[in-house]
Parts: structure tokens; sequence; C-alpha cells
């Protein structure tokens, strides 16, 4: 009547070893509690997890304790009696006991194996996983290879597919490249594009025509079709200075980075912004023109640095000879102090400073008065052009008329004819005629119609044929002695003309024509439109209220412009850059136009 | 009563051969074997152990087959042999007693029987009968002194007596897999574990702290009995120093050592070359001992290597059927050796001349001189050619055969020379020191030299005490020249070394301590010693000094007076010379006396300095001395040539160097970043020191390791994975691992993490070898070669980002400590 | 025997390491500075029209000395991975990275002139940058966080660390098997699941408040207060393992925040030093596809 347990371990290879336990009990107790008859050390099991006790000799009670179950049969329950018989299968924990007859008879045989493994200890965890980013970072090389293809994807296939998508046209193409182009084009431009090129900025092609090829300069030509060269092509090239010292090395960067010289690239960067490509600085021309005499022998052109330090006094052209059909002009430095015949008698000075002048004024009345003002100043005559650059021509009808009537009366009472300006052969004319004029109708006084010339005597038809010729004979001389007056010294013409010595008597007197010079600089720009700021007025450069002649030259010095136009002024330094007055391209735009307004008249015409 | 020609006792591989031989030649013959089966001593060797065929280049002349291999294979063969020549075994046949002499021998077995016989071949090796256990139960079956195979226990309560290496080797192997379920207990009579090797020592304990296993020092097995509980019938009563102790038995593993079968030999009659221990009988070339007709050969004559053994039970019987013009199967090889020797002479001729010019060599047996210069080298130079540079590395040493030649004593002046004349040797302060040849030497006149390599020396001087004590008396000489310059006279050095002694102390052992009253001198022959001063009760670190140097000279300077203590930083080799024979010689030569002065002046100079800034500096000193202590004495600089050391400030545990340094070599880092101890930021992380003194090289059976040119410590192919190299590393810095094959380039990886990262085996490999963990492929030692012949230098220093790594030598060391030395 | 202090008063360590940041006494800082320095005055003396950009003479130049520059310093990871013999050390290599790598900052704005839009020169720019500023970040870490490591890892390997804990769990096993069972779920649970690795955010303190082994251990605090003798003995023992092992995750945790600041920066780095790469090529080839 006694129980016998077993103890069962597996050894790898098959191995079985039993250690027997024998109890000569009715009652055993299973459990983790060390004092328990079957000891199951594992913390799945209960301290007195549970008790078997034998009822008779074929009959054995399992229970367990309140708080567990176990597995009988495969049955999860708190108590089963079963037949040793039968024997039985108990699940506790981790522990397969099973139940069974030993040989000796009346026996009972308990086997205990442990099936599971007993409590997981924190299963040998991976060092390299424990410490690794894992969970914390995501893998580089994953994150890397994402990286990279998306800015391979975006950044470089995009914007090639754009290239390809629309074909280069060149920029007077007008179709618009697809939004997707447009996006890979924009994620490849390398800066904003300027204002005159903005239309061009969605299709790279339009400039850009070939890949790996810099832009070309027929494609810039395809607009800019009527820039001329600054020179002849091998007289630029002749003048291109030879590098030399730091130069050299420069140039060579410069050549292994294939920025080639003489293209529009060389001077004209675009993608730098709204501001536009036309270079602001001197140096582009300063590289050939500071020292061009050495490689140009045989120009006139003087080595020009920079404007306030080197560069030559201005050389306005100066009309030597005022010839009707070819009038002479030549160009004569201001150091020399230039005269001009220009033909015209008229002394600013007294204009501007006479006080006859202005009591002559006070008596016109009406509009004139209102014109003209109580006294004459420059702007009174000289009126800027619309595109505010230069004057509009002086014209003796509007600018000196006033003043200056040709009215003619024969007596006071007598009325006003005006004679025509500018041609003598006219006025002969009208003064003859007026005078005849009056000879007939005195002739006309005399009551003969009242007796026919049958009746007459012979004395009275002599004497009245007297009287006719008398009176015609008078006409003609007055006429010539009034025409005679009119060109003299003191006549109205020699006011501001000069009357060639007559020759003829016959003919009217011959006046030297006026020719005045609208532009002194025909290779500068001169806009006065913008100098009437600040406290500059016409007499801040132009000396014009000491003035006795109109044969002097009234245009200021370099000097007086580099009073402003000087970079070493710093900060209130205004432009002094060769662009500031010249431009390279000498195309047919108005040369007068300002570096702005140019640009803008050039875009006007290329886009129709 | 039985009677033969030839009484063959003991079946090892001599006394197997020598019966295969008679057995051949048809003479009645008797083969005596005291164990069930033959050979016993390499039956009992662990099983699968590798068995080596050395030396090599030696010749088999034998009737039985002999090459390396497992133990299964050698002894299988044997067997098979045995069996096939029908060679007459007895086994179980206990020889207690030989009587008689040539033609009349009897010897009579335990069990009384006798044989008569006219010739007795002595082969019972040296292991003798293990000792047994004398208490009460000693006998019970359970009871065994061998353990086969470790793995086939389970589930026992297994006692392991005797702390010896075998006895923890068991123990540790019954204990390695918990899944054995053994519970297991080692007795050791002794405190402590003198006897075991230092690595057994530490695992034992390291086991006993994981719970493995359970060990009881100062206990002896006090008797065996029945009882306990069902499970295990018998109980051990063990005495241990607090009682009694009772523990339940399944098996008893006794290795309490052997008796030296000495004494049995000398009742025979025999006589051996000396007292000492490891003397060995006097012995004709013919291996015939004192006893006419007895003939002792193997392990017995003084030869442990089974071929040796094989060849002479050959011989032997050879001999004795009166073939007495046999020659000794390396003659060729000797022969060889003295081809271009410009006067001719017989291999013994050679020998003998040898041995007479070679002072240290006299009382070698020829039988020795043979064996030893199979493995030395004879060098025959012309006038002027050199033959050792200074600081080459090289720890051969040199005897002059004939001839003499001139040691440069002054690097810088080639013309200052001494020198050596025939018959004496050189080149033996790299044997003793481990480190750098000193000295230029060149051949005076032309000379015949004889190139002994380190661990023939070594062995040499372990088998023949004369050796040992020549050669000692020999450096003593030298090194006394060496430290005193020229300075001497012979007269005095011989008074000096006189009055010498020589002490070995263990690593901390103090030989001079500050405030005592002595004004001995101390040379330091071998290992280094740490030079500190007591200051506000700290210790503070003077100097470090290598070995080759002298302490102790200040108490000259201070009335006698000890300024500070000395002691060994690793084991230590040492002469004393007695204080007041040196006080008469520096009164005597005032010339040595200013040399001794300039050498204490700079020591004075440094304690001055220590004494003057302890103060200001008193933490840097102190750190100082602490992380000199750490380097020095725990982590075993003192004894290193070249160490990896890395500053863990600067450490970012990138593992770059094991990286580059498995990737350098065939993907197996030879270090462990990790492991190892640290102090004050200094890490001195597992990877070799490459010792002065390697411990590796203590029992390499192959002899595979060797100091490269550089002063690396290598192995090289001919490593057969036996492990003890492993075993004798004090600082685990030997793994036992399988060389991966070859593996792909670097993009691929770098690119998609496709095969194998730098440093890593190709996965493959790795996954064969987990699946069959069971035998996974064959493994061999691999250590840090300091990337020898890899231009750059070590990979582990190379590929450090952070220059955390770096590699230092003590010398460095002692620079940067600024102490001492010879700077 | 000056040498005695000069050599170790800095840092109290008689073995002196020279750390790449001031490798070879700091060659790589000074050539990076006057590279940096040279750049600044060539861009400042150098007048290019219309204004510097990278389309200048100055901005190629710049430019193809920056792109060098990134390229070498990329194969630092491979110059790390491949170690062939050769007279080279890495910590040169991660010298140079480091110094030259901030050169960079200057070089490349330069090269830019300050000319910044929403394309990929500005990207490649930007991928730059966030490369340099995520290494200062690395060298941070690196100069002060290892000691601070070893000092939290004190003499354990962070194996060592893992075998504590596991050795701490199975002597938990053994121990708590006289505990009645409330207690024995509390220490299952303990065993099973305590999370080793800290999450990304949160600080450790919490981390330990939350961990199940903690709560294990504050549960058998409160029970040992109450529990009768026998099985207070029993709690005590467990309650003391509690606390080794709940020490030793404190330390095992600090020691992963640790590893994770040495590397987490490489997170960002690498991967944006190849995006930066492709984003490098195309900003070259757009530059000469549109010439």
């Amino acid at each position: 009547m006694a129980i016998r347990v077993e103890f069962i371990k597996r050894r790898p290879g098959g191995r079985v070893t039993v250690k027997p336990k024998l109890y000569d009990a009715d009652v055993l107790s299973l459990g983790r509690a060390t004092n328990c008859d079957v000891y199951l050390p594992d913390l799945r099991v209960g301290l007195h997890h549970a008790r078997l006790q034998r009822l008779n000799d074929n009959r054995v009670r399992l229970e367990t304790d309140e708080d567990h179950r176990m597995r009988v049969n495969g049955a999860l329950t708190r108590r089963r009696d079963v037949h040793v018989g039968a024997g039985a299968d108990i699940r506790i924990g981790p522990y397969q006991l099973t139940l069974t007859e030993a040989e000796t008879p009346g026996d009972l045989l308990v086997t205990v194996e442990l099936v599971e493994a007993s409590t997981a200890v924190g299963e040998a965890t991976d060092e390299h996983e424990v410490f690794s980013m894992k969970g914390y970072a995501p893998d580089r090389r994953v994150s890397a290879w994402t990286f990279m293809t998306f800015v391979f994807a975006a950044f470089l296939v995009l914007p090639v597919a754009a290239y390809f998508m629309n074909a280069g046209a060149g920029p007077r193409d007008t179709q618009e490249p697809s939004q997707i182009a447009t996006i890979g084009n924009l994620s490849w431009i390398s800066g904003e594009m300027s204002s005159a090129h903005a239309n061009l900025v969605g299709n790279c092609r339009d400039c850009h025509e070939n890949a790996f090829e810099r832009v070309r300069d027929e494609t810039c030509l395809t607009c800019h079709d009527d820039l001329r060269n600054h020179a002849h092509m091998d007289v630029l090239s002749a003048s291109r200075p030879t590098h030399e010292g730091a130069g050299v090395w420069l140039a060579t960067v410069r050549e292994g980075l294939s920025i080639p010289e003489g293209r529009c690239g060389s001077c004209h960067f675009e993608h730098n912004g709204p501001e536009g490509v036309t270079p602001s600085s001197s140096g582009f021309c300063v590289e050939c023109h500071q020292d061009m005499d050495k490689r140009l022998s045989d120009t006139e052109l003087v080595n020009v640095a920079d404007f306030p330090r080197r560069h030559p006094e201005f050389k306005p052209q100066i009309v030597t000879e005022p010839h009707p059909v070819a009038p002479i002009f030549t160009r004569i430095s201001l150091v020399d102090r230039p005269k001009e015949s220009n033909g015209l008698i008229f002394p600013h000075e007294f204009h501007l400073k006479d006080p006859e002048v202005a009591r002559k004024v006070e008596t016109l009345g009406g509009d004139a008065q209102r014109r003209w003002g109580d006294e004459l100043e420059c702007a009174d005559c000289h009126r800027l052009d619309a595109a505010g650059a230069l004057f509009q021509p002086i014209e003796m009808e509007s600018e000196c008329q006033d003043c200056h009537s040709l009215a003619f009366a024969a007596e006071p009472d007598a009325p006003v004819r005006s004679l025509p300006h500018g041609e003598p052969e006219e006025v002969k004319r009208v003064l003859e005629d007026f005078y005849l004029a009056q000879a007939t109708a005195q002739l006309l006084g005399d009551n003969w119609r009242d007796t026919l010339s049958r009746q007459l005597t012979a004395d009275d038809r002599a004497r009245r044929q007297r009287l006719r010729d008398e009176a015609f004979e008078n006409a003609q001389t007055r006429a010539r002695m009034m025409i005679n007056r009119l060109f003299s010294e003191d006549g109205a013409c020699q006011k501001c003309h000069i009357v060639k010595a007559q020759v003829d008597p016959e003919e009217p007197p011959e006046i030297v024509p006026v020719r005045l010079t609208n532009r002194y600089l025909p290779k500068a720009v001169f806009p006065h439109a913008p100098h009437e700021s600040g406290d500059l007025d016409c007499g801040t450069c132009h000396r014009a209220e000491d003035s006795k002649e109109s044969s002097d030259v009234l245009l200021p010095g370099r000097m007086i412009c580099a009073e402003c136009h000087n970079d070493d002024r710093g900060g209130a330094a205004i432009a002094s850059d060769c662009q500031t007055c010249h431009i390279y391209h000498d195309d047919d735009a108005a040369p007068f136009m300002t570096p702005a307004g140019r640009s803008a008249f050039l875009l006007r015409r290329t886009t129709p | 009563m039985e009677s033969v020609r030839i009484a063959i006792v003991g079946s090892g591989p001599a006394g197997l051969s020598a019966a295969g031989r008679a057995a051949e030649r048809g003479i009645s013959h008797v083969l005596l074997e005291k164990a069930p089966h033959l050979s016993d001593t390499i039956y009992k060797y662990q099983r699968g152990k590798y068995i080596m065929a050395t030396p090599d280049q030696l010749p088999l002349r034998s009737d039985f087959p002999f090459e390396a291999g497992s133990r299964e294979n050698v002894i299988g063969a044997w067997d098979d042999t045995a069996a096939a020549k029908g060679i007459i075994v007895r086994h179980n046949a206990d020889v207690v007693s030989i009587d008689g002499s040539r033609g009349a021998f009897i010897l009579t077995m335990k069990d009384g029987t006798a044989i008569n016989a006219d010739f007795v071949v002595l082969a019972i090796g040296v292991q003798g009968n293990p000792n047994k256990v004398r208490a009460p139960g000693g006998d019970l079956p359970f009871v065994q002194y061998q353990l086969d195979d470790p793995k086939e226990y389970f589930d026992e309560n297994i006692i392991v007596i005797g702390g010896g290496d075998a006895g923890i080797e068991n123990a540790l192997g019954l204990a390695a897999d918990p899944e054995q379920g053994n519970i297991v207990t080692l007795l050791q009579r002794a405190d402590g574990f003198p006897r075991a090797k230092e690595a057994n020592a530490q695992a034992l304990y390291a086991a006993k702290n994981e719970g493995r296993l359970d060990f009881i020092t100062e206990a002896t097995l006090n008797r065996i009995e029945k009882g306990g509980s069902g499970e295990s019938p018998y109980m051990a009563v063990v005495d241990t120093k607090d009682g009694e102790a009772r523990m339940p038995v399944d098996r008893v593993i006794a290795r309490l050592g052997a008796a030296p079968p000495r004494k049995f030999i000398e009742e025979i009659g025999v006589e051996f070359t000396g007292p000492d221990r490891e003397a060995f009988p006097v012995l004709s070339p013919q291996y015939e001992s004192t006893v006419p007709g007895l003939y002792i050969i193997g392990a017995l004559a003084g030869f442990p290597l089974i071929k040796h053994c094989m060849n002479q039970g050959h011989d032997v019987v050879e001999f004795i059927s009166g073939n007495t013009e046999l020659a000794p199967p390396d003659t060729p090889l000797l022969e060889a050796l003295f081809a271009d020797a410009p006067v001719k002479r017989s291999v013994d001729d050679w020998i003998e001349h040898i041995r007479q010019d070679v002072e240290i060599l006299h009382d070698v047996s020829p039988l020795q001189m043979r064996e030893f210069l199979l493995s030395s080298d004879i060098q025959f130079k012309k006038r002027g050619d050199t033959i050792i540079n200074r600081n080459d590395i090289g720890s051969s040493i040199f005897a002059i055969v004939d001839g003499s030649v001139r040691v440069q004593i002054d690097p810088d002046d080639k013309s200052k020379t001494v020198s050596i004349k025939e018959g004496s040797i050189f080149g033996e302060l790299g044997l003793i020191s481990g480190r750098r040849r000193t000295a230029t030497v060149v051949a005076d006149e032309p000379v015949t030299l004889l190139e002994i390599p380190r661990n023939a020396t070594l062995k040499l001087m372990a088998s023949v005490p004369g050796v040992k004590r020549r050669m000692e008396r020999l450096s003593m000489e030298r090194q006394v020249g060496q430290l005193f310059g020229r300075l001497l006279s012979p007269k005095a050095i011989d008074e000096i070394l006189a009055g010498a002694e020589f002490l070995s102390l263990k690593a901390g052992e103090t030989f001079i301590q500050e405030g005592d009253r002595s004004t001995d001198i101390f040379i330091i022959r071998q290992g280094s010693a740490v030079v500190e001063k007591k200051i506000g009760g700290k210790n503070v670190f003077l100097s470090y000094v290598l070995a080759g140097n002298y302490v102790g000279e200040m108490s000259l300077f201070y009335e006698g007076l000890r300024t500070a203590s000395v002691r060994a930083a690793i084991k230590t080799e040492l002469a004393r010379l007695p204080g007041e024979i040196f006080e008469r010689i520096l009164r005597e030569s005032p010339d040595l006396r200013r040399a001794v002065e300039a050498q204490v002046a700079k020591r004075r100079r440094l304690n001055d300095y220590i004494e003057a800034k302890r103060e200001s500096f008193s933490s840097v000193v102190d750190m100082h001395s602490e992380v000199a202590r750490f380097l020095l004495e725990e982590e075993g600089l003192s004894e290193a040539t070249d160490a990896l050391v890395i500053d863990e400030t600067l450490c970012i545990g990138c593992d770059n160097c094991e990286v580059a340094c498995a990737d350098i070599h065939e993907g197996i880092s030879r270090l462990d970043r990790e492991a190892g101890s640290s102090y004050a930021y200094i890490h001195v992380p597992t990877s070799c020191r490459h010792c002065e003194h390697p411990h590796c090289m203590t029992d390499c059976p192959p002899d595979a390791i060797h100091r490269g040119p550089d002063g690396e410590v290598f192995i090289d192919e001919k490593c057969i994975g036996c492990g003890n190299c492993q075993r004798y590393c004090p600082y685990g810095v030997i793994q036992m691992a399988a060389v991966p094959p070859k593996k792909p380039g670097l993009f691929s990886w770098i690119a998609f993490g496709a095969g194998p990262g730098p440093g890593e085996p190709p996965k493959e490999w790795i996954a064969s070898k987990k699946s069959r963990n069971g035998e996974s492929p064959p493994k061999l030692a691999v250590k840090c070669d300091m990337c020898a012949g890899i231009k750059g230098g070590p990979a582990c220093v190379r590929a450090c980002p952070t220059g955390a790594a770096k590699r230092i030598s003590p010398n460095e060391y002692v620079k940067l400590a600024g102490g001492g030395g010879e700077d | 025997m000056a040498r005695f202090t000069d050599k170790n008063a800095p840092a109290g360590l008689p073995i002196q390491h020279e750390g790449f940041l001031r490798h070879r006494n700091f060659r790589w800082l000074k050539i990076a500075v006057a590279l940096s320095i040279a750049a600044l005055l060539a861009y400042l003396i150098a007048d290019v029209e219309p204004r510097p950009n990278g389309g200048t003479w100055i901005g190629y130049t710049l430019g193809a000395i920056s792109a060098i520059l990134i390229v070498w310093l990329t194969l630092l990871g491979v110059r790390k991975r491949s170690i062939n013999p050769g007279k080279w050390t890495l910590k040169g290599w991660t010298s140079a990275h480091v110094y030259l790598g901030s050169s960079l900052i200057v070089l490349a704005t330069l090269h830019t002139g300050f000319q910044l839009g929403w394309n990929v020169h500005t990207l490649a720019y930007a991928l730059m940058m966030i490369v340099v500023l995520s290494g200062f970040f690395g060298v941070y870490y690196y100069a002060t966080v290892p000691a601070r490591m070893s000092d939290n890892r004190g003499q354990r390997s962070q194996v060592e660390l893992l075998e504590a804990i596991r050795a701490l769990d199975r002597q938990l096993r053994d121990a708590a098997r006289p505990l009645d069972d409330q207690y024995v779920r509390e220490v299952k649970r303990a065993i099973r699941k305590t999370k080793i690795r800290p999450p990304f955010f949160g600080s450790l303190k919490s981390v330990q408040r939350s961990c199940a082994t903690d709560r294990a251990l504050k549960r058998l605090v409160r029970a040992a207060q109450t529990a009768d003798e026998d099985q207070r003995r029993a709690i005590e023992d467990v309650k003391a393992i509690l606390q080794r092992k709940s020490a030793l995750l404190l330390r095992t945790r600090q020691h992963i925040r640790y590893k994770m600041l040495l590397r987490l920066w490489l997170h960002i780095h690498v991967p944006m030093t190849l995006a930066l790469l492709v984003a490098l090529s195309a900003h070259i080839i757009s530059v000469f596809f549109y010439w």
C-alpha cells in the first residue's frame, strides 16, 4: 500500500535517469513548497498546488487548493477521482505526472517529469539586439537609399526629362512648357532671371538650346538682332589686352573653367536677379581702354581708366562753319576753350540779366505775358524733349518773336504787317508791293473820271502823265529805303543775325545761316531730366548768366560732373562707371536714352 | 618457471617497439604490462587527445607504426600490430623485483609468479603507479584514478580528490555542462592550489562563484561508508578544517599524482647521474645501465618523446642481439648538421668535442647531446662576420666550440670590445631577460658556433642541473660585468659572485624594505621591480626597474639606511650581493664608486623631486602611483614588451579595433576591447602583451609559438589546437577558434549590406557552424601577432577613429613615468 | 625630471593618448583654418562680374575644392572599413575629417556667394550644412560621452551586464519559490515583462518607475512589513535580488542611452551625406548641362 514516485529526467541522447522515492502514506502533497512530498520547483506551480489521496485500493482522488487548477487527462479541473487501473495523466504547471499501478501489486506509481522548460528567464537576449539602434533610429542604409533615390529622381531625372520634353525652340518660341517640365526646370535654375528675360523662365532651352553647350551668341541675337558691334571685330580682338602677372593666372583659370571672352555671356550675366544683365561696372571697358594706345597705335582714343581720375576732358562737337546745307562740326576739347560760330547773335547774359529785357517783357500783354512771366529763365526757351534727355530745338517763332516781332507799319496809324522770318526775298517783295499799292492809291485820288482825255488839253494830259510817273518813282525808292533800313546795322535782323555785305543793291542782303548744336557729345548720353533734382538748376552746370556771346560753349567741364559722379565720394557717390554715359553696343536706339529707357525700348521692339 | 631471452617491462611506446623488434627477429621475449591493456599512460590520455609525432625531422625506426593522430587511432594501430606480430604479452603483470644479472635475471610479479630472462629491457616510463586512496572504502568500484570522458557522467555526486591540474581539469570537465546535472566537489589537502596552473586555479574559483561546482581546501577524505538516501547509497566523510563533513557520493576520482619509480630502480642496482630529482640513470650509448644486461629506454632514460622511445625500443633489441654497429637513427641528421664543417669529424667525435669544449655542456650525457643538437644549429663564421646585432630580437644562446668572438660593449664606439673565448657562451642575456640583444658580437677569428634555441636551452637546464648551475654563474658574471662596466677586476667579480645568492620572488614580494638597515645590492636577473617610497602614509611610485639593472646601492650613501621599498612586479629572479663586500670593493676602486654615484645621483634627484612636489602635485603623484601599480602589477605590463592600452575618455566603443583585427586576421579578432580591467580611464583590453617570457610557450607540443623578428609572439601553422597556450596564458588573450574562409569585397556590403561586413566571416559559414554545434570545425589557437609584416603596424591602433587605442612597451612606460630606468 | 609633471599634470594619466582632436598637435585644425582664411581673402579681394557667385572663376574654384573635399570626406566611411595595410591611421583621417569638414562651412558658403533659392543648388548646400552640423554633434558626444560611459559601466562589459541581469533572474526564479502565489505573480512578471531597452524619449527615472522589476520590488517592500517570520526571510531575499537587478537595469539603460548618443547623430549624418552626394552630382551636372 505504498506510493512510489519516480522523478524522470531525459538527457540529450535519449538517456533517461529515474530517481525513485517511496512513500508509505495514503496522501501525497504536490507543490512548490519545500515541505511538499512531491516537490515541483517551478513558479508556475502553486505552493501547495494539489494533493493526491488514496480512497481505496483502486480509487485515487486528486484535488487542488482553491486558487489553482490542474489538467487531468486533458480536462481542466479542481477535483477528480480516478480509477487506478485506468490510470491518469496529470498536468501541473510544466510537470507531467502519470498515475498507474506499480509492478508490486497494490502499490501506486506516480512518474513526474518536467516537460516544459522551467519558467523562462529573460531568454538570452542577443547583445546586438539590446545595444543596437534598432527601434531608435531607421537603418542608416535604408534611409540613405531613400534620400538618395528621392534626390536623384526629383533633382536629376526630372530636369533632364524636362530637357527632352520641350525641344529647344529658341527664345522666340511662345508655347509654354508643361507644368511638370517647368517645375523640373525651376529646380535647376541657378538664380532669379532678369526682368528683361522674365518671360523665358519656364523653359531653359529657350536660351540653353543644347545640353552641355554654353549659350550661343546667335541665340541672343535672335532677338537682339540689331546690335552693332562696338568696333570692327579684329579691332576689338586687337585691342584686347594680353594678360600678364596675376592676370595670366586669372585668365588661365577662366580658360580652364572655359569662361570664354568676347561672348555675349562674357559681359552679360543672367540669373543674377531682376536688376538686369547689363554689367554695372567699368571693369570690362577699362580692361581694354585703360591702355589701348599700347595695342592700337593708330587710335586717337585716349586711355581711360575711370571717370573722375583718368578720363579726357569732354570734346564736344562745335559748329565752326554754319553752312546752310553742310555745316562743319569739329570736335574740340573744352580744354581748348572752343568758340562756336552758330550764326546766331544771342547774349545769354543780356537776356537773363538786363532790366530792359524785363521791361520789354512787361509790355507784352495777354498770353505772351502769361508765358514769359516777368523775367526770362533758361526754361523759358530751352524746353526738354519727350525723352527728357535733350531740348527741343529753339525756333524764332516760338522762342523769340514775342519780343523780336517782325511787325511793320509805314505810318504809326497805318495797318501793321508782319514780315516773314527766314526769307529775305519774300521780305523784299512784301515791301515793294506795299509801296506800289500806296502810290496807286494816291493817283486814283485825283478826280479825273469826269473828264475824258480827248476833252483834255494836251497840257492837262502831259501833267497827268508826269504825276503818274512821279508816284511810282517815289514808291520804289521808298521800298528800297525801307529794305535797306531793315537789314541795316540797327535794323531788326541784325539784332540776332549776321548780315553779309550787300553785293548787288537790287538784291536783298544775305544772312548767315543759324546752326544750333543740340547734342554736343555724340558718343555719350546725358539725360537732363534725372539731373533736375535737389538744388540743381541749369546755372549749376551751365554758366549762361555771364555769357556775353552766343559763341560761348556753355557745356560744363568733366570736373563739374565729377563733383557728383565720383566713386571716391563714398556713400554720396553717384555711379561714375562707363555705362552711366556711354553705350557699348552702338545701335540705332535713340542714343540719348537712359540705359533703363533703352532696354525698355529694345524690349518693346523685340516683343511684337 | 618460464624463461625467455628478453624480458621487456612496460608496454609503452618503447617497450612495444622493443617487443615488436624481438618478435620480428624471432627472439623469445615477453612483454610485461601491469595494466589490463597496452601502453597504459597513453591509454589514460583524455579521449580524443591529439598525439604529436615530434621531433618531425627524426626518422621513425620501429616495427610499430606511429604518426600524429588521436589517442584512439594511435592505440588502435598499436594493438592491431601487436596482435599481427604475435607479440607475447602478459597483462596485469606488475613486476615488483628484478634480481640477478646478464643471462640470469629473475623477475617477480605481484602475484608471486616469476620469469627468467637473459636480458631485461626496462621501459616503465616515469609515470610510476598512481597514488591510491588509502582511506577506508578507497577500494570501492566507483573510486577511479583517471577520467576518460567527462561527458559520460550524469546526475552523479562526484568527489574529485587532488588540487593538481589533472584534478582541477577533471572537476571542471564534469561540471562544465549543467545539463549533466553532476554535483562535483573537489577536495584539496593544501590551502589554495599551489601545484596547479594559475589559469586552472582561476577557472576553478570562477566555477565555484557561478555555483557550478564546489571545492573544499585543507580537506582530506576520511572514509566512504554505506547509508544515505535512496538516490545515492554511499556517503563520503570528509575531514575539513572546521570538522567532519558528510556528503552523498556516487563516484570518486582520485588525482593524487604518482610515485616516481626511482626507488624501485635503484633497488635493482641501477645508478643515477646525480641525487637531484631530475637525474637519470647512468647509461651506455647502447642504453645499458650499470647493471650489465639490463637496458633502460624510454622516458625513464630521459626521452619523453614517443618517437625517441620507439626508436630506442628497436635499437636496444638490435644491440642485445649483437648489432653494435647500428648507428642511432638521428646520425644522418647530425651528419648533415656538421656537413660543412672545415674539419671533418665523425658525429660522435663532434658531440664529444663539443661536450668537452663548451663549459656549460660538461655534464650533458651524449644521448642528451644528440637530442638537443637535433634542435640546434652549428655555424661556421669567418673572421669579422657579425653573429648578432644590437637590438636584434633573439633568445637563442651561442656556444663557442672553436675560436673566439668580440662583443662591442659600447654601441657608439665599435672599437670598445671584449673578447669571449673558446668554450664560453654568449647571448644568454636575451634568454634570461627576454629583451632585445644588448650588444653586437663579431667573430674574432674563424669560429665554430653552436646555436641553441631558447626552448632547447631551457629543456636542457631543466633536465641537467649542471647546465643550470653553470649558466647561472656565467650569466651573473656577465651581468655584474655589464652593470659595473669593466670597472671591476676579475678578482672582484669572483669575490662578489662567491658571495652572491640567488633568490626567486613571486610577484609583489618586497625584498627591500624602506627604513631597514642593510647595504645588500640586488641584481634583477629576470622580471622587474617597482621602487616605491612612503610619503605622507602613501606609497608613491618612484621608478620601475627592468631586468639587468641593480637596486639597493642607495643605502651605501645613506649610512646603510633603505630610503625606499623595492618589490617584485612579477615573478622575478634576483641575485643578492652582500653589502660589505660591495662596500669594500667600492672603497678599493674609485672609478667604480664614481659610476655608482652617478646612478645614485639620478635616483636621488627623483626622490628629492617627489619630496618637493608632493604638496603641489600630491594628487597627480598619487594618481600616478596608482596607475603605475595597476598597469605594472595587476595588468602585468611589467612583463609585457608591447601591450594595447585604451584611453576610456576617448574610446567610443565602436569596436573598430576588433573589426580591424578580425578583418586583417581572417575574420577572427585577437582582442576583446571590452574585456579586461580599467583604472583611471586607462583600460587594458584582453589582448596579447607579448611577454618577455611568454607563458604560452611553456608547453606547446608542436613548438608552434615563436618570437618574431619584431618581438611579436606568434603561433605558426604547426598549431594542433591542443589549447595548452590558452590555459597557460594568465591574461586569457589566446582563444581557440575555427578559421573561417576568405570573404568577398567591401563595397557590396557598404552599399547593400550584402556579404560579410568588415571583420565578419561569411554568413553561411557562421550558419554552418551554428547548425552542427556538436562538432564545429577544427579549432586552432589564435592570438595577436602585432600585425607583424603588415605595413603600418598593428591594425587595432591604425583603425581607432579617436586615438583611444595605443600600444606601449614598459620601457616607454618607464620613460613616461619619468622615473629611473635607463634614461 | 620635468617630463614627469609636464607629461602627466594635465591629464593626471601617466600614459598620454593623443585624441583625434589634438592629433599631431592640431595639424588639421591649422590646415583647415588656413584654408578658410585663404578662401575668405580670395573672396574679398577678387572683384568679379556681375557679383560673387558659383559662376565666377573664384566661385568655380571654391566649388571645385569643396566638391573634392566632400567626396574625400565621405571616403572616411570606406577607409574605416577597409583595413588594408599602409602607413595611415584612422585617427588622422578622423581628425582631418572633422576639421576640413568644418572648413566646408566657409568654403561652400563663399561658393554660393550668398545666392540662395529654392533649387537643387541650395538643396546641396542645405544638405551639406545639415551634415556638417550633425557632425558637430558627433564631435561633441565623442568628446564628452566616453568618460561618462566608462564611469557608468564600471569594469563590466555590456555582455556581462546582460549576463548579470539574467543571472539575477535565475536567482529570482529560485529564491521566489517559497513565496506566496500573489508575490510569485509579481516576480514572474518582473522576470518576463522587464524590458531592458529604455524608450527613445522619457527620463530613465520614469522608465525605471514603470519597469516591471521596480513594481515587483515596491510590492514586496510593502509585503515585507506585514509578512510573517518565515515568509519575510524569503521576501527579503527576493527583495535584495530585485534591488540589485533594478540598480543593474538602471546602469544598463544608462549605457544604452550613452551608446545611443554616440550613434544617433550618425543616423542623420550618414544618410544625409549620401543624399548630399547625389544632390552634389545633380548640382554639378545641372551647371554644365545648362552651361
